[in-house]
């Protein structure tokens, strides 16, 4: 039996090392639910396990380097048998990388900024259970002092509910053994085993939402599905086919929660696929494939999803009569070519066909007529792995957090200028207050919060006054957001609304694909404006051509990305009108951000002469001898901002 | 054959009864309501790209929304009106965008001023004030011979593929970069010469000249 886990990437390596069979192949469902049951029976909670986040952040931090060094640990003292290794997913504290946590007798242990150098007395501290080791654990940032060690105790986490993202810490995506473990497939055997019309009423009694950010009802679209299903192949002996589809075309700046899922419990995915597969197609004389549009950009959950595809397919959970049942399905991997607006569902179905990804006329909407002119299914990655849960757990628990309207749990990426960057879930309808400062711990600068953006750019700004609000579909397009498919970015008082509103108009103008005329042509307009504002051109008819323009933008445009790309700059008129009337009327900039309206100064009561300003300037604009007073050339100045980010006695100031 | 089924609506007040799947713009055009259109054409599949035939409709479902009337099936009982302010200062302001993009072909500054659109220094309309400075400013740039004269309908690229059978044309790039080329922006090598293109374009964009 061997200890580590290690990330082979290898499809063959599906032999179970767990029960000491060989690798597994289920041709009944009572067959797997044996296998999970010997897994069960063999496994000690109560091990010794040690685990590394290791999604693409936590790799890019140094994890595969901790990892290694653990598992040269792990073979230095001769553990195997007595303790467990494993690099998993992410686990979502970004702002704390390298995590590491050890399990012991149910208690997680949370180590923080772990280094190689630091694994052999964590892996001692481990093995002895002396008590952790202090140096590494949690220190919450308003009292040095402290240090928090149980990882449910971690403020950060404390205040989520990770159901979702619950595998995430616990098993190794490469390990086929750890995800059946946890109950893995036997919610699709579950499904397999009911009534297609029953399992799609579960989904709707459970109020899932589509997770991609529109939070039209899933059970309603795999309801339709079913229903076209049934009246375009009545009767037919052939050549039906339909599809269910997942968008992984993750494509909005600082949104990191498909990959996340993808990467780090890519199995989900392929279950809840399957479960959705029998649900539209079951029973008919349709057949069901399943396509996964994930973008290029994601290579390591590329990589995960191809390994789980093998395994599940090696397996009989994937392919020609799975399980026994007579259902046969599978999934292809197709790779988007970086194309923001192909997260637009008519648009990814056209770019899965080869075609130029370009949105399509709707209706006919994809339920009716979607992939290769079949009825299609077309849900989020959360959606699809949130239906797993659904039938696992019944939808009674899946409904038992959330709103009247929204159920369940949402995972956001919450970053920006908040103190705990990281990957988070909580209940629907937790307020944006409780998010940014009881998970997120308030901004990183110590500043107030100044607004909090969410939905990409297709959605808004919610200023600091409004963080009452509970994070549902309604309560967010009524403050004029949308919940999108959870990027989170936080604000403080160091952001300029109007720079905010022209970065993410530029995202929208460089992504629209050019068809229809107010998105390809407005968009491009409005920036211009925008762009003239920031550099102290702006008229002061300016806001209302911003306002008409984003209005037409918002109701002519072919598809949501043009029907939301003004959001940005609607939201922050509506918000910060003041802010948009000081850069138009006064020529400043309050944030001090815009730097065509700020000029750099030095205050002289504060200046010590310590002349790492004038060391700092890459222009040589600054003026002064050690000891003695500095001086800024406002003319050579060219605004970098390097001399107020090296004095730390705060007498650069920008006005 | 099947009898289609027929539905009933109104324009502008006028009663209607047309068979199922018929376009409103379809609809609009059995009693003579003028709805302006610059991507459509009755022999190619409706694309809405340039938005302009938008109207103002009441279905069973949704009350007083705009929908393109070239991608829009008609609907029993809909309520559609074509002469409301609303739809008058969207199609506004798909002209003035057009006329940005374009400001030169005849065909289109004519139209435009039907609709009381004309981009100039002096109009009363702010938008149109401001997209003349963009243009000057692209004039300046690129000299006034140089301007585009497309407006991006497309009906170009569809009539070559769903007409012709050649798909010598495409659109290249995307957002604001966007523009209709051959393949490489060489000579198509499956251009036949037909003219169709030509022929469809709204505004003269495309001129033939005898093959070398």
């Amino acid at each position: 039996m061997s200890c580590c886990s290690e990330q082979t990437g290898d499809a063959a390596a599906v032999a179970s090392p767990a029960t000491g069979e060989g690798p597994q192949r289920f041709d009944t469902p009572e067959a797997l639910a044996a296998y999970v049951e010997r897994l069960r029976a063999g496994h000690d909670e109560g091990l010794l396990t040690v685990l590394v986040s290791g999604g693409t952040c936590g790799l890019a931090a140094g994890a595969r380097e901790v990892f290694d060094a653990l598992r040269d640990q792990f073979a230095e003292q001769d553990l195997a048998g007595r303790a467990v290794l494993k690099l998993t997913g992410c686990h979502g504290f970004c702002a704390q990388e390298v995590l590491v946590v050890v399990r012991r007798g149910g208690r997680e242990t949370l180590y923080c900024h772990v280094k190689p150098k630091d694994v052999a007395e964590l892996v001692a501290a481990g093995v002895a259970a002396e008590g952790p080791l202090e140096r590494l654990l949690y220190r919450p940032p308003e009292d040095s002092q402290v240090r928090v060690a149980e990882k449910g105790q971690v403020p950060f986490y404390a205040k989520q509910q990770r159901r979702l993202l619950m595998n995430n810490n616990r098993i190794d995506p490469l390990n086929f053994d750890d995800y059946l473990l946890q109950g893995g497939y036997l919610a699709l055997a579950k499904a397999l085993e009911t009534e297609p019309e029953e399992l799609i009423g579960w989904i709707k009694q459970s109020g899932l939402r589509g997770r991609g950010g529109a939070g039209f009802p899933t059970g309603i679209k795999w309801e339709l599905t079913r229903r076209n299903v049934e009246s375009a192949f009545d009767g037919q002996e052939e050549d039906g086919h339909c599809y269910v589809v997942c968008n992984a075309d993750e494509g909005d700046p600082g949104a990191f929660m498909d990959r996340s899922i993808l990467e780090g419990n890519p199995h989900a995915l392929i279950e809840g696929m399957a479960i959705g597969a029998w649900a539209v197609s079951g029973d008919t004389s349709a057949a069901c494939r399943g396509y996964v549009y994930v973008r290029n950009e994601y290579p390591l959950a590329i990589e995960h999803l191809q390994t789980a595809l093998a395994q599940a397919r090696a397996a009989n959970l994937l392919g020609e009569d799975i399980l026994g049942s007579g259902f046969s399905f599978d999934i292809r991997i197709v790779r988007g070519a970086g194309a923001f607006v192909c997260g637009e569902e008519t648009a990814l179905i056209e770019s899965i066909e080869d075609r130029v990804g370009e949105p399509r006329i709707k209706p006919p909407f994809p339920v009716a007529r979607g992939l290769w002119g079949m009825p299609t299914t077309l849900n989020n990655v959360k959606s699809w792995a949130s239906a797993v849960m659904v039938v696992d757990r019944g939808p009674e628990y899946f409904a038992s957090v959330g709103t009247e309207s929204s159920k369940g749990t949402m995972v956001f990426s919450l970053v920006g200028k908040v103190a705990n960057t990281g990957l988070i879930e909580v209940p629907m309808g937790m307020t944006l207050g409780e998010i940014i400062e009881g998970i997120g711990g308030g901004t990183q600068s110590g500043k107030p919060i100044k607004a909090v953006q969410t939905g990409g750019p297709s959605g808004g700004c919610i200023p600091a006054t409004m963080l009452d609000i509970g994070v549902d579909y309604e309560s967010l397009t009524k403050a004029g957001t949308i919940m999108g498919s959870g990027g989170m970015i936080v604000m403080d008082e160091t952001t300029c609304m109007v720079d905010t509103a022209k970065y993410f108009v530029h995202v929208g103008m460089e992504e629209s694909c050019g068809k229809c005329a107010p998105c390809r042509d407005g968009l491009q307009h409005m920036h211009h404006l925008l762009d003239e504002i920031t550099e102290g051109r702006g008229r002061a008819e300016d806001i209302d051509l911003l306002e008409r323009i984003g209005k037409h933008i918002r109701e002519l445009s072919f598809c949501g990305l043009g029907k939301t790309a003004p959001n940005p700059v609607l939201s922050t008129i509506r918000y910060f009108r003041e802010e948009y009337e000081a850069h138009i009327e006064k020529k400043q900039c309050p944030a001090g951000v815009c730097k065509a309206l700020v000029v750099y100064r030095i205050d002289a009561e504060k200046c010590n002469g310590c002349h790492l300003c004038f060391k700092r300037c890459p222009v040589d604009a600054i003026r002064g001898e050690v000891k003695g007073p500095h001086e800024i050339n406002e003319v050579e100045c060219i605004k970098c901002g390097m001399c107020y980010e090296a004095c730390k006695f705060d007498a650069v100031r920008i006005i | 054959m099947a009898k289609q089924k027929l539905l009933k609506l109104s324009i502008d007040g006028r009663e209607v009864a047309v068979p199922e799947g018929t376009t409103i713009l379809d609809a609009a055009a059995r009693l003579k309501i003028e709805i302006p259109t610059l991507c459509h054409h009755e022999k190619l599949e409706p694309a809405g790209a340039c938005r302009l035939c938008h109207v103002e409709a009441t279905t069973a479902t949704r009350k007083d929304v705009l929908l393109p009337a070239c991608a829009s099936a008609v609907e029993e009982g809909m309520v559609v009106r074509t002469d409301t302010e609303r739809v008058a200062e969207a199609r506004r302001f798909i002209f003035a965008l057009l006329l940005a993009r374009a400001p030169q072909p005849p065909k289109l500054v004519e139209m435009a001023r039907r609709y009381g659109v004309a981009l100039s220094a002096d109009a009363a309309d702010p938008l149109c004030a401001f997209l003349h400075r963009r243009v000057e400013e692209k004039k300046e740039a690129l000299g006034p011979e140089n301007l585009s004269w497309c407006i991006l309908c497309q009906q170009c690229v569809r009539v070559c593929e769903e007409v012709v059978g050649m798909r010598a044309i495409s659109t290249a790039y995307r957002g604001p970069k966007r523009r209709i080329a051959t393949p490489f922006f060489d000579i198509s090598p499956t251009c036949i010469g037909c003219g169709s293109c030509a022929y469809v374009c709204p505004t003269d964009a495309i001129t033939i000249s005898p093959a070398e």
